[in-house]
């Protein structure tokens, strides 16, 4: 059975933030104020539900760095449509943010 | 030298275990990575510990979206619970069990003899090492613990019977010390070995 993602709330910020682009756990936890306990199950969700996409990040590459790769998570098309929904639900939404307005894309 | 982890590390390691064994490396590298990150960045441990602790219930839904998505066997919080549960109910009556029988061998052997004292012990014996005795049952899934339970609970009550009546002191007081004891190691190695088996949700 496919998953189906809740509309609430700490959704939707994970959502907004993932608009600015990739981003990993730890700095959505940052930009959403939310803790790891919210925001990785979140995650998890979203993507079983498809409106997240994760990556890799190169390996060679943070190897050359001498740290790590981390994992990427995107926002999708049908993630989109469900930060759409929730915008509806929650007007304010951007103000939830930890993030400097201007980092913020503008929605359609 | 291997360094030492860190608590935050540890707890990573420890959340692990909740994530399904196929999908557990991939996780922990991810949860590593950030934390890395994070230690590169300045935070402090105690911060970082902090964070380590959302892993659990990051560890829980990863646990729960597959079982949702059938590749992984449901197991929930309820079901470990019981079969703790059981194991900790068995444990505890096989030590009073124990406790109580040998009290009622240590009544036997004193003179006078305190009657009602000894009928209490074995009659609190009996129903105490029948209790240990079915739980072993439970948990090895056979019929050792009940069989154990059975042939002590009868030889305690005979031996008791035997020595409150001072028919034949010398073979009640030996057959108390000979049932409690073979009894006990009867009942604690059935409890053993249902102890090594793996705990199955129920």
């Amino acid at each position: 059975m496919p998953v189906r993602p809740n509309l609430t709330y700490p959704t939707a910020l994970v959502l907004r933030a993932l608009t600015r682009g990739a981003g990993y756990g730890f700095d959505l936890m940052d930009a959403t104020g939310l803790p790891s306990g919210t925001v990785y199950p979140l995650l998890r969700r979203l993507e079983a539900a498809g409106c997240v996409a994760a990556r890799w990040e190169d390996e060679a590459a943070a190897q050359a760095d001498g740290r790590p790769p981390r994992r990427y998570y995107e926002i999708t098309a049908d993630g989109r449509a469900l930060l759409l929904r929730a915008r509806e639900r929650f007007p304010a939404l951007d103000a939830g943010l930890r993030v400097s307005p201007g980092s913020l894309p503008a929605l359609p | 030298m291997t360094p030492k982890p860190s608590p935050a590390a540890r707890l990573v390691r420890a959340a692990a275990l909740l994530v399904p064994r196929e999908s557990r490396e991939a996780w922990t590298r991810e949860w590593i990575a950030e934390l890395h990150h994070q230690r590169r960045g300045g935070a402090d441990e105690g911060a970082l510990a902090l964070r380590a602790l959302g892993a659990f219930a990051d560890a829980w839904t990863v646990r729960s979206l597959a079982a949702e998505e059938g590749t992984e066997e449901p197991a929930t919080v309820p079901a470990a619970l019981r079969a703790e549960g059981r194991r900790l109910a068995a444990t505890l009556c096989l030590g009073t069990a124990i406790a109580l029988s040998t009290l009622g061998t240590v009544l036997a052997h004193l003179r006078p003899a305190p009657v009602p004292m000894i009928a209490l012990a074995v009659v609190a014996g009996v129903a105490l090492l029948a209790a240990a005795a079915n739980a072993a049952r439970v948990l090895s899934g056979g019929r050792t613990g009940v069989l154990a339970g059975g042939v002590l609970g009868l030889a305690l009550a005979i031996g008791g019977a035997l020595h409150a009546a001072d028919a034949v002191p010398g073979l009640a007081t030996s057959g108390g010390v000979l049932a409690t004891w073979s009894g006990t190691w009867l009942v604690a190695a059935g409890l053993v070995r249902a102890m090594r088996r793996p705990v199955t949700p129920v």
